[in-house]
């Protein structure tokens, strides 16, 4: 085999637009060391770069994205039942100076005052407006759930529509990425956006994620492959009023899958429903135990003389939450006592003490006994705080690994610009050790042309 | 190989730490400020036991006034039956007077049946005597004048309420002055007449004065007065040991509530000096943090490159 000085100063040309290839590479590195989306690119170092150009290579790890989207879609569970949570807690208050709570105590209290001092319109007063600040907490709180329940059921329509969007998103993306082997710098661009948005549909359903050997990708949600080759399934919500979502244009259409969406339907079906009927119960219970004891003597209705209404206290319709103090209540027309006497307190003081009678109500998210309603309302905060602690800890771990999982990640494929440097000076240094040998090869041939007398 | 330490990590890595510090350093904060127990979650059993304690917070609050307002009824109650029974008392004296010698003519014994007659209207209106508008002595139907005169100069308790001396709840007040004790805090008007209508007995006395029946006066009319002292004088001692039992109760509700607001301030509030500690420790952590983090983070190969 015979090499000539041709042949070499080919060669140094090639290896200066390597050298130049791979300072682009560094330099598109470095420009997007700050992406968290970005693939670390290294120039493909192998033989046939000398003969059909030099090719780049995505340091991507499918194991290491399959642990972090794992990790994501626990997050993404976690991470809306501990905000949605957090949000009912708040409509609780302060439990120990505010709230619902407080007021409870005040009404059954000033029922007690009135059974010691049942003459004194004060004391009277008082005890309408305590019933009246206890409704309108109690109201409040309702309402305040219900905000925290359309809340709930908005951001699911909004991720619903976010997940069809990214599904149909990587559909197209697995049209346009072109077979493996040699990627190219475009190949790999569209690569880390498909990556992003399997991270963030991962987040929302905890789907699973197989390449396949075209190049594309299958998306595996709840062991449904809603992405796979020409199948594109898309979610969609039943028309209920706290919907549910399904699969369109599949026999078997309930979601399976986890992650966002499945947190926000369960926090929805699993704790702020339950505590609105439950709340909605103990009211109702304490307002219909409080009329049990017909405590007021309004004015008979001569079309409806047995109307019942004219000794409530509180007013109690079929709709939820629909209590309201009898506008027939005021300080003459309570009776603190059976006798009627002007300072018998007695029946006031059998009110006071359902405040401490066990057999008001059964709760449905404690269930198991007969509760008081000092009781019932003690555990159901203390149900709500252990369970937004629950969530939160639950959070906090799917956090920590999810912590863990980007840091493997960015280990493996995220920039390191000490690295780049020094790639830096390693394509310089090449860059000029080719034009050395180009150097060489021309004084070389100057030698020979002088030596045979050309110049 | 070790593992690649990438700027992402480092800067992934800071982010979590300088937000994990910063949340600690808040919730010092918080703590600094009385505020360990906002949300039922920071600790639900905590959260739970301040419930109960303010619920007896309140519940001490509210007793604590009933008992002073328990103590007024009884001490008005008290100085009016006090007052009625020195009245009775000089009745008696003018009645034993009637015995005496110097007493022995018509005009004498005139003038001790006027005083006598005098006595027993004053004694009707503390009988009838009102606090904060309710009449003590009316049982239940504080809203009604208990006694009115008769014709016959005798008195008539007209409520039905407390009318039963023999009964100890009829038109018994009761107030709580301790969580669960209960202390009556009147007197029922009928208990007043248990042993008879001494106001009638008082106008039989100036009756027989003036019509000159002196024994009657002396027999009859004494030992009377003798029983309605006696019955008058045990009712008042029974509001004293009420009224003790109120004083002392009254200062087992301070303590208490004393105790529980404690108990509320350690559990909600958090001990200051630690509060105050963890707070100056959580912010020299972050300050740290941040430092190190602003000076090592954009640090790389490249610094040292240019020139």
């Amino acid at each position: 085999m015979q090499l000539n000085l041709a042949t070499a100063l080919n060669g140094a040309v090639r290896s200066m637009q390597a050298a130049q290839f791979a300072l682009n590479v560094n330099s598109r590195n470095i420009a997007r060391a700050n992406d968290p989306t970005y693939t670390r690119q290294r120039v493909m170092t192998d033989g046939s770069s000398l003969t059909s150009g030099p090719g780049i290579q995505r340091l991507r790890d499918a194991f290491l994205d399959t642990q972090y989207r794992l990790a994501a879609g626990s997050e993404g569970e976690a991470g809306v039942q501990k905000d949605v949570l957090s949000q009912v807690e708040d409509v609780f208050g302060d439990p120990v100076t505010g709230g619902m709570g407080t007021t409870l105590t005040q009404f059954f209290d000033q029922w007690q005052a009135l059974a010691e001092d049942p003459a004194d319109p004060i004391t009277r007063m008082q005890v309408i407006s305590a019933g009246q600040s206890f409704v309108t907490e109690a109201r409040q709180a309702y309402s305040q759930l219900q905000n925290v329940n359309n809340s709930v059921n908005s951001q699911l329509a909004d991720k619903v529509h976010q997940l069809n969007d990214k599904l149909r998103q990587v559909y197209d993306l697995n049209l346009s990425i072109s077979d493996a082997g040699r990627t190219n710098v475009a190949d790999a661009d569209l690569r880390d956006k498909r990556d992003a948005l399997l991270d963030e549909i991962a987040s929302m359903t905890g789907a699973k994620v197989r390449e396949n050997a075209d190049s594309t990708v299958s998306v595996i949600i709840g062991n449904k492959p809603v992405l796979d080759g020409p199948t594109l399934k898309q979610l969609t919500l039943t028309a209920e009023a706290d919907p549910v979502p399904v699969w369109q244009d599949d026999a078997v259409g309930a979601y399976t899958g986890s992650g966002q969406i499945a947190g926000l339907v369960a926090v929805r079906d699993e704790q702020v429903k339950p505590i609105m009927a439950d709340l909605d119960k103990f009211a109702k219970a304490i307002a219909n135990k409080v009329n049990s004891y017909a405590p007021v003597n309004g004015p008979v209705d001569p079309a409806n003389p047995t109307d019942p209404k004219r000794t409530q206290f509180f007013l109690v319709g079929l709709g939820q939450m629909d209590i309201a103090v009898n506008p027939m209540v005021n300080q003459n027309t309570l009776v603190p006592g059976y006798s009627g006497d002007a300072a018998d307190g007695s029946r006031a003081r059998d009110i006071a003490n359902v405040a401490d009678d066990q057999s008001l109500m059964e709760s449905n998210i404690l269930p198991g006994r007969q509760l008081s309603p000092k009781e019932y309302y003690r555990d159901l905060i203390g149900f709500i705080g252990s369970t937004t602690q629950a969530a939160n800890s639950a959070q906090d771990i799917a956090q920590a690994h999810i912590d863990a999982a980007q840091q493997h990640r960015q280990s493996e494929w995220g920039v390191s610009l000490d690295e780049e440097a020094s790639g830096l000076m390693l394509q310089q240094q090449a860059f000029a050790a080719a034009a050395r040998v180009i150097n060489t090869a021309n004084d070389m041939i100057n030698s020979l042309l002088t030596a045979v007398g050309v110049s | 190989m070790g593992m690649r330490v990438t700027n992402g990590m480092m800067w992934l890595s800071a982010q979590g730490d300088l937000s994990r510090l910063r949340q600690a350093y808040a919730k010092a904060q918080a703590a600094v400020n009385g505020h360990v127990l906002e949300r039922p979650s920071d600790d639900p059993e905590r959260v739970v036991e301040s419930m109960d304690l303010s619920d007896v917070a309140t519940k001490l609050q509210r007793v604590k006034r009933s008992g002073q307002d328990a103590a007024d009824w009884l001490s008005n109650s008290e100085t009016r039956l006090t007052s009625v029974i020195d009245q009775l008392q000089s009745a008696r004296d003018y009645a034993v007077q009637a015995g005496s010698a110097a007493a022995q003519n018509p005009a004498a014994q005139e003038q001790l049946a006027n005083q006598i007659i005098m006595l027993r209207d004053s004694m009707l209106s503390d009988m009838n005597a009102q606090y904060k508008g309710q009449y003590l002595f009316s049982g239940w139907e504080t809203d009604k004048q208990p006694f009115t005169a008769t014709a016959t100069g005798g008195v008539k308790y007209e409520p039905t309420s407390g009318a039963d001396p023999t009964n100890p709840t009829d038109g018994v007040i009761s107030r709580e002055i301790a969580p669960g004790l209960l202390v009556s805090t009147n007197v029922p008007g009928g208990r007043l007449l248990a042993t008879g209508d001494f106001m009638a007995q008082l106008t039989d006395l100036a009756n027989n004065l003036r019509s000159g029946n002196v024994g009657a006066v002396i027999n009859d009319g004494i030992n009377h007065l003798d029983t309605a002292l006696d019955n008058l004088t045990t009712i008042r001692s029974e509001l004293g040991v009420r009224q003790n039992q109120i004083d002392q109760y009254g200062k087992f509700a301070d303590d208490r509530l004393l105790q529980v607001q404690q108990r509320l301030t350690d559990i909600s509030g958090g001990n200051m000096e630690e509060s105050i500690m963890q707070m100056t420790q959580t912010q020299a952590a972050y300050q740290a943090a941040l430092s190190v983090f602003s000076k090592t983070l954009p640090t790389s190969l490249l610094d040292y490159m240019m020139r």
